[in-house]
């Protein structure tokens, strides 16, 4: 065992010298007693490892974390999720307003006036005639469907006998007038 | 030493809650330990921890007795579960948050004990990611070098060499911080 052998030892184990390999732990033990330098090597070992162990413990797993983990867990899951839902203050408050809501439904529909007697005939009949008859709109049919509408009015009791009465000629057809008059 | 973690898989395969609970009981802490040192956070080291565990309840059935430990296999998933956060976020370099050459805060005797305490966890956090998981491992959760080796899929040499390299780090980034608790350390 050299000092660098010992050295190496340290970096790589740390001064937990139950860690080490045993052939090595028996040449160091030897190498110890007889060597200052190895032995001041053991010392700042343990110096360092005693610092490293000043990192701030880990924590602790908390339990809501275990009953987390436990309540997905195989053979009591639906256990642990029915507890915790009566558990729940959000669920209790869903609850709580399902049942205030199904009782104001109750009481309204038990408040609320008889429906009367059923309608006569004469009543029922009523239901069916349109007074407006809205197909009428649809019931001109003096405009061919290659007819332009008049646009603006013709009628001078209306102020506006100046608006030419006959409709606007299509492009198409007023350059075929004006081909043929030429 | 009860039943062994082989045997409580196979209950927990047959929906046996008392074995989830006993499993729960001997590695949570570990788990969460562990996972709290290699991403120094302990929200997330919870989160890493019902992850790991939602995967064992998943996977019982089909663990297979004696093809591996299963705590080397528990801390493989939680490792890799860590690696993932820790892809996902830019670690913070060393220098950012701690300067060790300041000698106004650079001796323990005139710190608190609770600030050498944050010093040094940060100190072994900013250790790069292998390092670090390499001396959470096998300095504090006292995993043995052939299975510390197992869990991060390397050799035992490059395990090995991870923690001597942890260790000589630690030894350079601390020395301003407690020079006479490591006098002698510059031997190397």
């Amino acid at each position: 065992m050299t000092l660098e052998r010992l050295q190496l030892l340290l970096d790589v184990y740390g001064c937990r010298v139950d860690r080490w390999p045993p052939a090595d732990r028996r040449a160091a033990e030897a190498l110890l007693e007889v060597s200052a330098n190895a032995r001041t090597r053991l010392a700042a070992a343990r110096r360092l490892d005693a610092l490293i162990d000043r990192a701030v413990a880990p924590v602790v797993p908390s339990q809501a974390l275990r009953e987390r983990v436990l309540a997905i867990a195989p053979g009591g899951g639906a256990r642990a999720r029915t507890v915790r839902w009566w558990r729940s203050r959000p669920a209790l408050a869903a609850a709580a307003g399902g049942m205030a809501l199904a009782a104001s439904l109750a009481l309204w529909l038990m408040r609320a006036p008889a429906p009367g007697a059923p309608l006569g005939s004469d009543a029922l009949a009523q239901l069916g005639v349109l007074d407006v008859p809205t197909d009428a709109l649809l019931s001109d049919t003096t405009l061919g469907v290659d007819d332009t509408p008049v646009f603006g009015c013709d009628d001078p009791a209306l102020g506006c006998d100046d608006v030419p009465a006959e409709p606007p000629q299509r492009s198409g057809q007023l350059v075929l007038e004006k081909e043929v008059a030429a | 030493m009860g039943e062994g973690d082989d045997h409580l898989v196979a209950r927990v395969a047959q929906a046996d809650h008392e074995a989830c609970r006993e499993l729960v009981d001997r590695h949570l802490g570990r788990v969460v330990a562990f996972a709290a040192r290699v991403l120094g956070d302990p929200n997330e080291a919870e989160d890493v921890a019902q992850e790991v565990f939602t995967r064992v309840w998943t996977h019982a059935r089909s663990w297979t007795p004696g093809r591996a430990r299963f705590s080397t296999w528990l801390f493989r998933v939680a490792l890799n579960l860590c690696r993932d956060r820790l892809a996902r976020r830019r670690e913070l370099p060393f220098e950012e948050g701690f300067d060790p050459a300041d000698p106004a805060a650079s001796v323990a005797a005139q710190l608190e004990d609770a600030e050498v305490s944050r010093l040094v966890t940060r100190a072994v956090h900013t250790l790069p990611e292998r390092q670090r998981t390499a001396l959470a491992l096998c300095h504090f959760e006292g995993v043995g070098n052939v299975e510390a080796a197992e869990i991060m899929q390397v050799s035992v040499e490059a395990l090995e060499s991870l923690l001597a390299r942890a260790r000589r780090t630690l030894r350079e980034r601390l020395r301003p911080l407690a020079p006479e608790l490591l006098a002698g350390g510059r031997q190397t």
